[in-house]
């Protein structure tokens, strides 16, 4: 440095255009992928759909309604329709008897309001103990690249979350089984199974109650 | 030797061999061996109990660990050729305790990786017996329930007396609802749990024998159990519906088997008094914390790895001052 | 330094994680899988490279005072052109895992480190070997510490199983602990072999130490 005097309307001047030009750069680049991010989130909460849904061919998260269960928890459902006519619904809530707090259950619902499929979409329950109920999760292996294809696997199987199909809501809450050949509750991981027990529920039950709602439609 | 004999020199301690400590520096006629013997002895009486309540699954599963610890801890010295120390006896007890904090129904494969992080990762990679900072056991207590959360939370349902092989799984009493435990079960050892978890009666025997030859200092389990015992039974006040009665919080989980044999542990915890009261007072207060909020039912193991990486703390903040020794006045260097 | 060397030093001689220990946050939080490694060391990767670029292209101009905010303004510049980028086209699942952190790669020193330590001081060709160099020395350790932790923790390689009876995962290698445990390993691996190494051509080792004197980011150590 030649002078030690600070010129600080040169300094500001400099840090200020280069500013302008980072601003610049991030406005051309924001701009341009801005729908392919939007397309993306919307790709997510479709996914989610279609794994509980079957083949519906309008936007879900547009035709959706929000009811409250009987919990008082707000339940967001959402309606699938293929040709315009109503193939199924989807239930979403959040509920916070998880052993860590919040587990949102997403729960695929046939006409009659009876459960079809069973997903967690997010949850914060202890990694290998909650999350064998929650997690549905798909492991390829070795064998499977040599032998080439597998792809499409569709919904990995999760013993616990298979239990609720074809359950429809009663008077109370489903019981947690625990021994036998179908269950849907874990030593260990009991306070993880009454809550996704109690979300499926809460789910159902709101969904048998306003069927007559649901089956109008968001509009 | 003829050189040396014929020119005297002064010969000067190596500089690098002098090694200035805290306190204790006086021999008290222990030496480590006999200090680990007593505490497998003391150890017995929980071990016994275990094995009257899991049956033959369980000295298996002592047997396992503790041959596998030894093993694991000659083939390391070996490795680095040093000389064999299996004779000290720490080794023995790592295993017995490792054994004692799994449950009946363990793999096999699960206690010799517990014998490898006790040995390998909780003990001689700091330089071996007395260099750890943390308590062997249970740096591979804690590294097997991150690890395999799933089989180190599934207990056994214990059995009096009968000698079986397979086994029905119980949670253990914290995981259960406040009122579905009994206290009378919960004193001879008739709950699910890890090995050394059961008897409480058991632990306390060999709590005893541990203090009556001195090799513990009482202030760690009292302040350990007292302000766990506080903090619980004031939070059972608050709301008895979701919270245990201090009682059982005491004598269930890990509680007693930490609290004499692990949170004591020579090598890990302060040399002082006033050090041993504080060490035991944050155990107690994190395995409350855990016990009551946490993620994990049980928080002993945590509790005592936390503290025990403060101890280095703790002895320099309660080292006893020399007599006569006049604190620098604020300004002056120390 | 040769050109060649430019290069070469980033990949194992200053290796930014192994050696210079710089960018722990991303290599212990992320490294949970190879994909997650290679994800986090390739965005970290681009920025370096287009961050020396470009430092060294205007470092003539740049005030002395106020170069370290000028470094930050481009940095955080190009980290939020690739986290733009990677939220539209890389894979939803890449990006969940690496959420925060590809924000946080601003902070990384590895970035700064090398901005004001080499770009500033070097022309564009060297710096963007110097980028090319680091990024990729940085990339091939978080892939190894995650492979490693995966395959530990599963057997598996980036999501493939390889041993097909591995049923239980050792979930202590995919969570925190892990990262430091396998961390551990890899830099006493590392001191052990450069000790073997300067014991076969008769040489003393010392490993470097974190001072001052051995450290080249900032001015004082060349001094």
């Amino acid at each position: 440095m030649a002078s030690q005097e600070i010129n600080i309307p040169k300094l500001g001047i400099f840090l200020g255009a280069l500013a302008a030009i980072a601003a610049g750069l991030l406005s051309f680049v924001s701009t341009s992928t801005a729908g392919a991010i939007k397309l993306n989130l919307q790709a997510k909460t479709n996914a989610a759909l279609e794994q509980v849904l079957p083949a519906f061919d309008n936007v879900p998260g547009d035709d959706a309604l929000e009811i409250a269960s009987a919990e008082g928890w707000p339940v967001n459902f959402y309606i699938a329709r293929k040709g315009g006519e109503i193939v199924g619904y989807a239930g979403e809530v959040i509920t916070p008897e998880g052993f860590n707090g919040n587990v949102t259950v997403m729960a695929g619902l046939n006409l009659d309001g009876s459960v079809r499929t069973v997903i967690v979409t997010a949850n914060t329950e202890t990694p290998g103990l909650g999350t064998a109920i929650t997690d549905r999760k798909v492991q390829k292996t070795i064998a499977d690249i040599i032998k080439g294809g597998a792809e499409a696997i569709g919904l990995a199987p999760n013993t616990y979350l298979n239990w609720y199909a074809g359950k429809t809501a009663g008077a109370a809450r489903w019981p947690i089984v625990k021994e036998g050949e179908s269950i849907n509750g874990k030593t260990g991981a009991t306070i993880t199974s009454r809550a996704v027990g109690g979300a499926v529920y809460a789910i159902g039950k709101t969904a048998v109650d306003n069927i007559a709602q649901l089956s109008k439609g968001a509009e | 030797m003829s050189d040396t004999e014929n020119t005297p020199t002064i010969q000067m301690p190596d500089p690098a061999k002098l090694i200035v400590s805290n306190s204790p520096h006086i021999h008290s006629g222990q030496n480590i061996p006999k200090i680990m013997f007593t505490v497998v002895a003391a150890l017995m009486p929980a071990c016994i109990a275990a094995v009257l309540f899991f049956g033959l699954a369980a000295i298996e599963v002592l047997l396992l660990c503790t041959v596998s610890c030894v093993v694991i801890e000659e083939g390391w010295n070996k490795l680095v050729k040093r000389h064999p120390t299996w004779k000290d006896g720490s080794a023995i007890i790592t295993g017995i305790l490792l054994g004692m904090n799994l449950n009946a129904g363990t793999p096999w494969w699960v206690c010799i990786l517990g014998g490898f992080l006790a040995i390998i990762l909780g003990k001689q990679l700091y330089g071996g017996l007395g260099y750890n900072p943390f308590n062997p056991v249970l740096v591979a207590r804690v590294g097997l329930l991150i690890g395999f959360p799933e089989i180190m939370t599934t207990w056994d349902k214990p059995e009096l007396g009968l000698m079986k092989i397979d086994a029905m799984t119980a949670a253990t009493p914290l995981g259960l609802a406040p009122g579905e435990t009994f206290f009378s079960d919960v004193l001879l050892g008739n709950i699910g749990g890890c090995l050394g978890e059961t008897s409480a009666i058991a632990l306390l025997i060999g709590g005893v024998i541990l203090l009556a030859f001195k090799l513990i200092k009482w202030e760690v389990p009292l302040a350990f159990l007292g302000s766990v015992f506080v903090i619980t039974g004031i939070a059972h006040v608050v709301s008895p519906e979701t919270v245990h009665s201090p009682f059982i919080h005491i004598f269930t989980g890990g509680l007693l088997l930490g609290a004499f044999f692990m949170a004591t542990d020579m090598v890990t915890s302060p040399m002082t008094r006033k050090g041993a009261l504080i060490f035991g007072l944050g155990c107690g207060v994190i395995t409350s914390v855990i016990r009551l909020w946490g993620s994990y039912p049980e928080g002993v193991s945590f509790a005592i790895l936390f503290m025990n990486a403060l101890t280095p703390l703790i002895d320099r903040a309660t080292i006893k001052k020399p007599f006569g020794y006049i604190a620098p006045a604020k300004g002056e260097a120390a | 330094m040769s050109v060649m060397k430019e290069f070469t030093k980033g990949l194992w001689k200053e290796n930014p994680v192994l050696v210079l220990l710089l960018g722990m946050c991303p290599t212990l939080a992320v490294t949970s899988s190879a994909t997650n490694g290679l994800g986090m060391g390739v965005a970290t990767m681009c920025v370096l490279m287009c961050s020396n670029i470009v430092i060294s292209a205007i470092r003539g101009i740049v005030p002395k005072k106020i170069r370290i905010p000028v470094y930050i303004v481009v940095i955080a510049s190009f980290v939020t052109v690739v986290d733009l980028l990677m939220q539209a086209y890389a894979p939803t699942a890449l990006y969940e895992a690496l959420g925060i952190f590809i924000p946080l790669i601003v902070v990384n020193c590895i970035v700064l480190g090398r901005a004001e330590a080499f770009a500033s001081k070097n022309g564009v060709g060297k710096s963007i070997l110097d980028g090319l160099g680091m990024g990729l020395g940085f990339t091939l350790a978080l892939v190894a510490l995650g492979a490693t932790r995966e395959f530990l923790a599963s057997g598996s390689l980036f999501q493939v199983k390889m041993i097909p009876g591995w049923t239980v995962d050792f979930m202590l290698m995919t969570s925190a602990p892990g990262a430091f445990i396998v961390l551990g390993f890899f830099l006493a691996g590392m001191n052990a072999m450069n000790m073997r190494k300067a014991k076969k051509e008769g040489k003393s080792y010392k490993a470097a130490s974190l001072d001052c004197n051995s450290c080249n980011i900032c001015d004082m150590g060349d001094k």
